[in-house]
C-alpha cells in the first residue's frame, strides 16, 4: 500500500465516519427544522469527500463524477426548504 | 519530483481538512442555537470540504497508474470544489434569511436586532 492509501484507509475514513455520526446526531435531535436541514446539508457536502476518497482508493473515475451532483443536490435542498419556510417568492 | 511535491501537498490538504471537518461537527453539536450552529457549519463546509476536495484533486493529478483518467478525476473534483465554494455560502444565507424572517429560531442571547426593528414587529 502506498502512503496515500494508508492515509485514506486509516485516517480519513475513520475521522469522516466520526463526523458523520455527529452530523446524524444533530439531524436527529435538532430542535428546529433549520438545524436539521443544516446538518443534512453539511452531511451531503462531506459525502463528496467520501466519494472522492473511495474513488481514489478503488481506482474508479466514475465515483468522483458524482461529487458535483451531490453538491448541487445539497444546495437545492437549502433553497427548497428556505422557499418552503418563507411561503412565497424568495427575494421579495 | 514535481509529482511527489503535488502529491504530498494534496495529502496534507486532505488530512488537515478532514480534521477541520471533525471540528466543525463537534461545534455543530456543542453550540446553543441555529445562528451559532451556522458558524460551525461554515467551518466544516469551506475548511472541511473545499480543502479536502482540492487535496484529492491534486492526489489524482499526480497518480500515474490511472492513465488518462486522472485528468477526468482531478478535473471533476476541482469543479466540485469550486461549485461548493460558490454555492454553500449562498445556500446557508438563504436558509438563515428564511429562518430569521419566519422566526423559526430565536437568536439568544441577543442585545439588539435591527433587522427585526426595521420590519416593525
Amino acid at each position: 500500500m502506498s502512503l496515500i492509501e494508508v492515509l485514506i484507509s486509516y485516517v480519513v475514513l475513520p475521522v469522516l465516519s466520526l463526523s458523520y455520526a455527529l452530523y446524524l446526531l444533530v439531524a436527529y435531535r435538532g430542535p428546529t427544522i433549520s438545524d436539521r436541514v443544516l446538518a443534512a446539508d453539511v452531511f451531503f457536502y462531506s459525502t463528496s469527500i467520501l466519494f472522492g476518497a473511495i474513488g481514489l482508493l478503488i481506482r474508479s473515475p466514475i465515483m468522483t463524477a458524482c461529487t458535483v451532483v451531490l453538491v448541487l443536490w445539497a444546495y437545492a435542498l437549502d433553497i427548497y426548504v428556505a422557499k418552503y419556510l418563507e411561503r412565497g417568492e424568495l427575494g421579495d | 519530483m514535481i509529482e511527489e511535491i503535488v502529491r504530498y501537498v494534496g495529502a496534507a490538504l486532505l488530512v488537515l481538512g478532514t480534521f477541520i471537518n471533525l471540528v466543525g461537527a463537534i461545534g455543530l453539536n456543542r453550540f446553543k442555537n441555529f445562528y451559532l450552529r451556522l458558524h460551525a457549519a461554515t467551518v466544516s463546509t469551506i475548511g472541511g470540504t473545499f480543502y479536502p476536495l482540492l487535496g484529492l484533486a491534486l492526489i489524482s493529478f499526480s497518480t500515474k497508474d490511472l492513465g488518462e483518467w486522472r485528468f477526468f478525476m482531478g478535473g471533476s473534483l476541482v469543479v466540485a470544489a469550486f461549485v461548493l465554494l460558490i454555492l454553500a455560502p449562498a445556500g446557508s444565507h438563504a436558509l438563515a434569511r428564511a429562518t430569521h424572517r419566519t422566526s423559526v429560531s430565536r437568536p439568544e442571547p441577543i442585545i439588539a436586532d435591527h433587522l427585526e426593528e426595521d420590519r416593525g414587529r
